[in-house]
């Protein structure tokens, strides 16, 4: 005797589920990303400095209180926020295309807010955002020591 | 205006006096992290961890490969002032052997057992060295899209053995969920603030998720009643919002800051 079970066909299983259609290729999430052309790597840099040029995005981020500095280029901001943990800030550092490192880091003292200043780069760089920079910086602990 | 609080546990740079552990009060804080409301909020958190890992300093990075053109380092810092500033003048996350370890392995390890790969690594250590880090224990935190968003905690002494002792695997234990805790933090206030950024309504998600589940704008369109044209064209002013070349990598980015989900 034969137990084996054939396979049962139904001749309508094509008819009644729809054909899938063609899928559209998705990019891999846990590899690095797809390389991009030269025209376009050269568009993505247009885009982005044209973005940074006109864009509205601090206006939007900023919150009632804080202070926010930027170089000429706006390829370096401070954002300042007094706390009742401390002054805390937030050191955004971008290129058109590339990198964009953001530090955040909490000053409890001056001492400590002023030996930051003292070999934060920009002070070379632009020496009137940086005094703006040290003055809003004290003023904020000069309020409450 | 300042309101400070009273911070007995603030970490002197590179004072060389052996740090006060607390491992018990670190596990108080870690669930706290997550429910900060404000990044001072976090940092002060991470700060008093630090203190009670018995470390001098500590840093967290975060590094988000957003797409072939961007990379984005989100860090908070508990150390010596000085130590951030050298590492944005320095570009040190380009030389970071810390990071780098963390990219490519998911297991707490001490700085003295790696090997640096190049003079520039070398220079780093001798750097982070001057600024508290002369002993560090480096804690990775891998995440579910692999390389594109990887985090690694830096806790370091001026103490060259503080972490060779026998509470070592104690310190690591912590400082893995300490680490863990920082990127969930991390990615959370990213994926806010991008969404502040960029004003992404629904029906972009929506779009956004249709393009993820493999779905063509014939097929989008067909659904909403609307034209394939007008599915492109709706999909161009997604990718202007993200700043993405293209639909794909749109989705790329949605995906990695966790808009998708739900």
């Amino acid at each position: 005797m034969n137990n084996l079970q054939l396979p049962e066909v139904t001749s309508s299983a094509s008819a009644v589920v729809t054909r899938p259609s063609v899928k559209r290729r998705i990019d891999p999430i846990d590899a690095p990303a797809r390389p991009l052309g030269s025209k376009r790597l050269a568009l993505i840099a247009k885009r982005a400095n044209a973005a940074a040029s006109t864009s509205n995005r601090h206006a939007v981020r900023i919150a009632a209180g804080d202070t926010l500095l930027a170089n000429l280029d706006g390829t370096v901001t401070f954002l300042l926020r007094a706390t009742r943990y401390g002054l805390v800030m937030e050191r955004t550092q971008r290129q058109a295309s590339g990198m964009r490192l953001v530090q955040t880091m909490v000053f409890h003292d001056v001492k400590s807010f002023d030996r930051w200043c003292a070999v934060e780069p920009l002070r070379f760089d632009d020496g009137l955002l940086f005094s703006k920079l040290g003055r809003q910086g004290h003023a904020a602990f000069a309020i409450h020591p | 205006m300042l309101h400070l609080q009273s911070t007995p546990d603030r970490i002197e740079p590179a004072s060389g006096r052996p740090a006060v552990e607390d491992n018990a009060r670190v596990f108080q804080i870690l669930p706290l992290i997550t429910d900060a409301r404000s990044q001072g909020e976090v940092i002060s958190l991470f700060r008093e961890a630090v203190v009670g890992l018995g470390a001098d300093a500590g840093y967290f990075l975060s590094c988000l490969r957003d797409d072939a053109t961007r990379t984005s380092f989100r860090s908070f810092w508990a150390c010596d002032p000085a130590w951030p500033a050298e590492y944005a003048a320095q570009r040190w996350f380009e030389h970071d052997p810390w990071l780098r370890y963390a990219s490519c392995d998911a297991e707490p390890t001490r700085a003295s057992f790696l090997t640096c790969s190049s003079p520039e690594e070398n220079a780093f250590i001798r750097a982070a060295a001057e600024h508290g880090f002369a002993s560090a224990l480096i804690a990775p935190a891998p995440s579910s899209v692999g390389l594109s968003r990887v985090g690694v905690l830096c806790l370091g002494s001026a103490d060259p053995e503080r972490f060779e002792g026998e509470s070592y695997p104690r310190v690591r234990v912590l400082a893995r969920a300490l680490a863990m805790e920082l990127h969930h933090s991390i990615a959370i206030s990213m994926r806010e603030e991008l969404l502040r950024g960029t004003s992404l309504t629904e029906a972009d998600l929506h779009l956004l998720r249709c393009e993820a589940a493999g779905q063509s704008s014939k097929v989008i369109g067909a659904a909403m009643n609307l034209e394939a044209k007008t599915i492109d064209s709706r999909f161009q002013r997604v990718n202007a919002k993200l700043g993405a070349p293209d639909r794909r990598t749109a989705v790329r980015i949605a995906r990695l800051y966790g808009l998708l989900q739900g």
